[in-house]
C-alpha cells in the first residue's frame, strides 16, 4: 500500500537533509505511529505521501504506484483517496466549518443531498455539531484541529495521514482522538499513519511505533500499553 | 456540471462577500482603470467624428468659363468623375449660383439670366481629404476649367491636426488599456497572493486546477463588469453635462458624438475590456501557484 525505498529528502531552498535512507512499508488497513522530536522529519515523511514534496532520491510508492509516475492531472485524484490532518490545519479561512468539511465533497462533485447528510455526520463524530456555521477564526485550536480531522475523513479515504492530530488537545481529548483514528482504521479498514511527539498517548495505543531522529529511522516496534 | 456551476457561484459569492475590503479595492481599481480607458475612448470617438465631419466638408469649387454649354459641362463632369479619389460632382448652374449668392447676402436683385455675371461651376467632393490637392491639380489641368477654389492652407492644417490628434488619441487609448490591464492584473495578483496558501490547500485536498481557477475567473469577470458599468455611468453623466456646456458656449455647432450614442459605444467596449482583463488577469496571476512539485 505504502512503501519507502532508500528515500532521501533534501529541501532545495536551504539544502536541509530532512530524511535519510528511509526504508519502510505499511500494509493496507494498518495503523502506525511515527514519533520523534520536532524537526526530525515526521511531517516531511507524510508530505511525500500526498505529493506535497517529491523525494530527492529513492522511491516512494503510494497505492501501488511510484509517486513520480503520477501525471499532473492524476495528482488530484490520488489526493482524493488520502485524507490529511495537516499539522498547520490548512483550513480555508473564508469558509465556515461546514463549508470547510464539505470542500473535499464539492471537489468530487457530490450532490447537495450527500453533502448535507455526510458533513453533519462527521462533525458529530468529532464533537463539533454545534459549530457548523462558525468561521475558523472564532474556533479554539482544539476545535480547529477537530474540524481538520472531520475534513480528512469526510471522503472515506483509503489512507489517513494525521500530522500531530493531538498537538493542541488535553490528554483526555487526545486519547479520544486516537480512539477515533483507531476506530476508523478498524471499521473502515483505512490505512492510518499518525505523526506525533506525544509518547504517552501513543504508547497507550499498543500499535506499531516508528521512531525517527535526525531524518533517520532509529526504531520500529510495537507499543506496550503501560498506562 | 450543474452541481459545479452552483458551487462556483457560491464560491464567487463567498469570495466577494466575506472579503469586502479586498472586493472594494479590486472593484475600485477596475473602475479607475476602465474610467481612464473610457475617457480616452470619448476623445477618440469625438476626434473621429470631427475628422469625418471635416472630410465631408471638403469640396473643390471649379468654375468654368462663362457661356460654357451644357454638353461641355457634361463631358467635364464625366472626366472629373473618372478620377478615382472623386466621390461626387455636382453641377451648379449660373442661375443657382446667383440664387444662392442672393440668399447668402440677403439681396434681392432683379436680374435676367443674360445679365448674370456668374460662371457655371462644379462642386467636387473627395473621399479622403488628404487627396484634395492631387485632385485639384488634375482638375485644374483640364480644358474648360477657368478657376479653382478650395481652402488649401486651412484644409491642410486641419487635416494634419486631425491626423495628429487622432494618432495621439489612439496612442492614449492603447496606453490606457495597458495601464488598465496592468493595474487589474496587479490587484488580482495581490488577491491571489493573499490566497496562495488557500490555493495550495485546495490542491492538497484534491481540487483540480480548473476547479480552483473557475471561481477566480468568475470573480475577475464580475469585477470587470461592475467596473465597466460604474465607469460607463460616470462617463455618461459627465459627458452629457460637458457636451451640453460646450455646445451652448460656442456660437457655431461643434460636431460631437451625441451623449446616448457615446454611452452605448463605451458600454460595449468597456464591458468587453473589463471581462477580458478580469479573466485574463486572474488566469495569469493564478497560474504560477498551480504548479505541482513532481517535475
Ligand atoms: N519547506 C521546507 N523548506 C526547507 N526546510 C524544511 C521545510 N520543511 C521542513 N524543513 C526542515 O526539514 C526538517 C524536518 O522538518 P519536518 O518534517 O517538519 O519535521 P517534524 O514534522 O518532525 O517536526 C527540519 O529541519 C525543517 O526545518
Ligand atoms: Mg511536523
Amino acid at each position: 500500500m505504502i512503501a519507502f525505498r532508500r528515500v532521501h529528502l533534501i529541501y532545495p531552498a536551504d539544502k536541509v537533509h530532512a530524511l535519510r535512507d528511509i526504508n519502510l512499508e505499511f500494509n493496507k488497513g494498518e495503523i502506525s505511529f511515527i514519533v520523534g522530536p520536532t524537526g526530525c522529519g515526521k511531517s516531511s515523511l507524510l508530505k511525500l505521501l500526498y505529493l506535497d514534496v517529491m523525494p530527492s532520491r529513492g522511491k516512494v510508492t503510494v497505492l501501488g504506484r511510484d509517486t513520480y509516475s503520477f501525471k499532473e492531472h492524476e495528482i488530484p485524484h490520488l489526493r482524493r483517496k488520502i485524507g490529511v490532518v495537516f499539522q498547520d490545519f490548512r483550513l480555508l479561512p473564508q469558509k465556515t466549518v461546514f463549508e470547510n468539511v464539505a470542500y473535499p465533497l464539492d471537489v468530487i462533485g457530490a450532490s447537495r443531498f450527500e453533502i448535507n447528510r455526510r458533513v453533519p455526520q462527521v462533525l458529530d463524530l468529532v464533537g463539533l455539531a454545534d459549530k457548523i456555521d462558525t468561521l475558523p477564526s472564532s474556533l479554539s485550536k482544539g476545535q480547529e484541529q477537530r474540524v481538520v480531522i472531520a475534513r480528512a475523513i469526510v471522503n472515506d479515504p483509503l489512507i489517513l495521514l494525521a500530522d500531530e492530530p493531538t498537538g493542541n488537545l488535553d490528554p483526555e481529548t487526545s486519547w479520544d482522538i486516537i480512539k477515533l483514528l483507531l476506530s476508523i482504521q478498524t471499521t473502515r479498514g483505512t490505512t492510518v499513519l499518525v505523526a506525533s511527539h506525544d509518547m504517552a498517548t501513543v504508547e497507550r495505543s499498543n500499535k506499531r511505533i516508528i521512531r525517527i531522529e535526525n531524518g533517520e529511522v532509529t526504531s520500529d516496534r510495537i507499543g506496550v500499553a503501560s498506562a | 456540471m450543474n452541481r459545479n456551476t452552483f458551487f462556483f457561484f457560491r464560491e464567487l459569492w463567498i469570495n466577494l462577500s466575506r472579503n469586502p475590503l479586498m472586493t472594494a479595492a479590486a472593484a475600485s481599481t477596475s473602475v479607475i482603470s476602465l474610467l481612464t480607458l473610457g475617457i480616452s475612448l470619448v476623445f477618440v470617438n469625438n476626434i473621429n467624428r470631427l475628422s469625418t465631419e471635416i472630410a465631408s466638408q471638403v469640396e473643390i469649387h471649379a468654375f468654368m468659363k462663362t457661356g460654357t454649354d451644357n454638353y461641355q459641362v457634361k463631358s467635364l463632369q464625366d472626366e472629373i468623375l473618372k478620377i478615382p479619389q472623386v466621390r461626387r460632382v455636382e453641377y451648379i448652374s449660373p442661375d443657382r449660383a446667383l440664387d444662392k449668392l442672393q440668399e447668402d447676402l440677403n439681396l434681392d436683385l432683379e436680374m435676367s439670366p443674360e445679365e448674370n455675371p456668374l460662371p457655371p461651376g462644379l462642386v467636387i467632393r473627395v473621399g479622403d481629404p488628404r487627396q484634395v490637392g492631387v485632385v485639384a491639380d488634375q482638375v485644374k489641368a483640364m480644358k474648360g476649367i477657368d478657376e479653382l477654389q478650395y481652402g488649401e492652407s486651412i484644409l491642410q492644417n486641419l487635416i494634419e491636426i486631425s491626423i495628429l490628434v487622432k494618432f495621439i488619441g489612439y496612442l492614449m487609448t492603447l496606453l490606457m488599456a495597458l495601464f488598465a490591464l496592468f493595474t487589474i492584473m496587479n490587484t488580482i495578483r495581490l488577491t491571489v497572493l493573499a490566497r496562495k496558501s488557500e490555493i495550495r490547500t485546495m490542491q492538497l485536498v484534491g481540487a483540480t486546477a480548473w476547479f480552483i481557477r473557475w471561481p477566480y475567473a468568475l470573480e475577475g469577470a464580475i469585477l470587470g463588469i461592475i467596473g465597466a458599468l460604474i465607469a460607463t455611468g460616470m462617463i455618461a453623466i459627465a459627458y452629457y453635462i460637458l457636451s451640453g456646456r460646450i455646445q451652448s458656449s460656442f456660437p457655431m455647432v461643434i460636431p460631437m458624438v451625441e451623449p446616448g450614442e457615446m454611452s452605448r459605444r463605451i458600454l460595449g467596449t468597456l464591458v468587453a475590456a473589463g471581462i477580458v482583463m478580469g479573466v485574463a488577469g486572474s488566469h495569469m496571476s493564478i497560474s504560477r501557484f498551480l504548479t505541482e512539485p513532481n517535475k
